[in-house]
């Protein structure tokens, strides 16, 4: 295993702009972004892996030639993790699912987690934008442009999500009384 | 107030981000990178790791297919409640309509656009001081989702009067949009507000006067849209002086005093909605209290949550988490919201007994111009 990774530079110099380099110290970071906007470890990996190639290919061994490497490759693996979303559910066939390590039923924490099953129920675009929201303390104006997208949208998006969360039954936010 | 979900949210999301506590590089093998178990089909081999990422990418490269993002995709028709004045509904609402308000007047497009061939309009949006419409171009390889939906990629921007810094456009490369004279240039993006604002680049940007001291701009976001020829395309397309009439399902007799119109968004195509906000406060601020105004295309979540209430006589639910209320009109929900202060908040129960629909809200063609929507 990798020890945790020095943080990747608020204001990065062209040479820490590298795909690299964001790979050497953000590796970490974004593979959490990836976990909760997969709802999966696995995924997760790959979702990173995938992105980190595309830029590689993208911009190659040079600096990459944008402000925030760590937004933008968030913004690859969102867009990355909706492409796929959209392509498994109409031609990928799961023929089987394994855990890393086999674990009896209900002995891991996230198992447990009921708000956590139910964010990994709504649909992509919807969960992202919560992730970012309130794990990335992000306004909707910076998920916006970390997005590409209209602000509208995302408070659309946002509105949408809370509004099933809220509508959930396994999570008693449904009682339409004062809290 | 804090909304309890938004707390378990924010609390349960760090939570699970602690169950990444480190990187699996252990997996790093340059001479086997893809031992993948066969267990694991779909989960490829771990092998980030700093030193040796650039020449493991440049071999995998060539193997590992990254697909682009759907170009393709086929678009439900128009669902928005907005009529450009040349296509005037069949049966608009004959109910008495009372004067137009200061602050409604500006529900008004006051510019006009076909899309060209191979664009496709997203949406359009109004503020005080701006009107926007979003396009992408059809066949774009270099487009991207936006938030998983339709990729913007070429924005316009319509400045009122005077609201447009001007600033060194003139510097720039003279690039005629028809007849008039217009300007090249790199701007950067969010000329307004965050609501224009599309990254943090400059980007490619015609600028031109509509009239002495009125500018429009086109800004594109993709190499394919970003030609010369595109953005004059584009530009050419938008038309200035004409105007369209917005309608809504929904007139509304009161809303609290002090609030302003602050911006409407019509999504023509992905069914997010048109969301009609007034604000008291600059717009996206915590502080600000907001009243919207949405109507979706489609009944959504909101039916089976809240208590029972009525909304201008009509069934609908009282949404305590988004303190609102909603109605499900035939296909439709309309969802009236407001946020801010608690205090304020008293106001919703006036707010919804005013609402007047339409003689048949379910049928767009009978909805009220917007104009006097608002008192």
């Amino acid at each position: 295993m990798t020890a945790v990774p020095a943080q990747f530079p608020d204001s990065p110099t062209p040479a820490d702009r590298t795909v690299a380099r964001l790979a050497e110290a953000s590796s970490l970071e974004l593979l959490r972004f990836g976990y909760l906007i997969t709802g999966d470890r696995h995924r997760a990996e790959d979702l990173l892996q995938d992105a980190l190639l595309a830029l590689h290919r993208r911009f190659g061994d040079g600096p990459m030639p944008v402000q925030k490497p760590v937004a933008y490759a968030r913004r690859t693996m969102t867009n990355l993790n909706i492409t796929r979303s959209r392509r498994s559910s109409s031609s990928e066939v799961v023929v089987d699912l394994f855990d890393d390590v086999p674990a009896p039923s209900g002995s891991d924490p996230a198992d447990r987690d009921l708000l956590w099953q139910a964010l990994r129920r709504l649909p992509v675009r919807q969960r992202t934008v919560l992730v970012l929201r309130y794990y990335d303390d992000a306004t909707d104006a910076d998920i916006a442009a970390d997005l590409g997208c209209r602000l509208g949208t995302v408070r659309s998006l946002a509105s949408r999500a809370l509004a099933a969360l809220r509508g959930d039954p396994e999570l008693g936010f449904s009682d339409g009384g004062a809290r | 107030m804090t909304d309890p979900i938004e707390t378990a949210l924010r609390s349960m999301l760090r939570e699970r981000a602690g169950d990444v506590t480190e990187v699996p590089g252990a997996a790093l093998d340059l001479d086997q990178p893809h031992h993948a178990a066969p267990a694991q089909a779909s989960h490829r081999s771990w092998f980030l790791v700093a030193a040796s990422i650039v020449a493991v990418l440049a071999v995998a490269a060539g193997v590992v297919g990254i697909q682009r993002a759907t170009r393709h995709r086929s678009v439900a028709g128009p669902t928005n409640p907005v009529t450009p004045t040349s296509q005037p509904p069949t049966q608009p609402s004959t109910q008495a309509s009372p004067p137009i308000s200061a602050a409604a007047r500006q529900l008004q497009w006051s510019f006009d656009l076909t899309a060209p061939s191979g664009y496709q309009l997203l949406d359009r949006s109004i503020t005080p001081r701006f009107q926007t419409a979003s396009l992408r171009l059809l066949k774009d390889p270099d487009a991207t989702s936006c938030c998983g939906g339709l990729p913007h990629t070429v924005y316009v921007t319509v400045y009122s009067a005077g609201a447009f810094d001007s600033h060194g456009v003139t510097g720039g490369t003279r690039f005629d949009v028809g007849a008039v004279q217009g300007y090249f240039g790199s701007r950067p993006p969010g000329l307004a507000n965050a609501d224009t604002r599309v990254g943090d680049q400059p980007l490619p940007t015609v600028s031109w006067q509509y009239r002495p001291d009125a500018w429009a701009t086109v800004q594109a976001t993709t190499p394919a849209t970003q030609q010369p020829a595109q953005l004059r395309r584009v530009a050419a397309a938008v038309r200035p002086g004409a105007t369209g009439v917005l309608r809504t399902p929904v007139r509304l007799g009161y809303v609290p005093e002090s609030m302003k119109f602050a911006q409407l968004t019509d999504d023509l195509v992905e069914g997010s909605g048109a969301n009609l906000t007034l604000t008291r406060g600059p717009l996206g601020a915590v502080t600000t209290t907001q009243l919207s105004v949405q109507v979706w295309s489609d009944p959504g979540p909101h039916q089976d949550l809240g208590a029972a209430t009525t909304v201008g006589g009509r069934p609908g639910r009282l949404l305590t988490g988004d303190f609102g209320a909603s109605v499900v009109i035939g296909r439709r929900e309309v969802v009236l919201t407001i946020t801010g202060p608690l205090a304020f908040r008293a106001d919703l129960g006036r707010i919804t007994a005013s609402v007047q629909w339409a003689s048949n809200p379910a049928d767009p063609a009978t909805w009220f111009d917007a104009r006097t929507s608002l008192p």
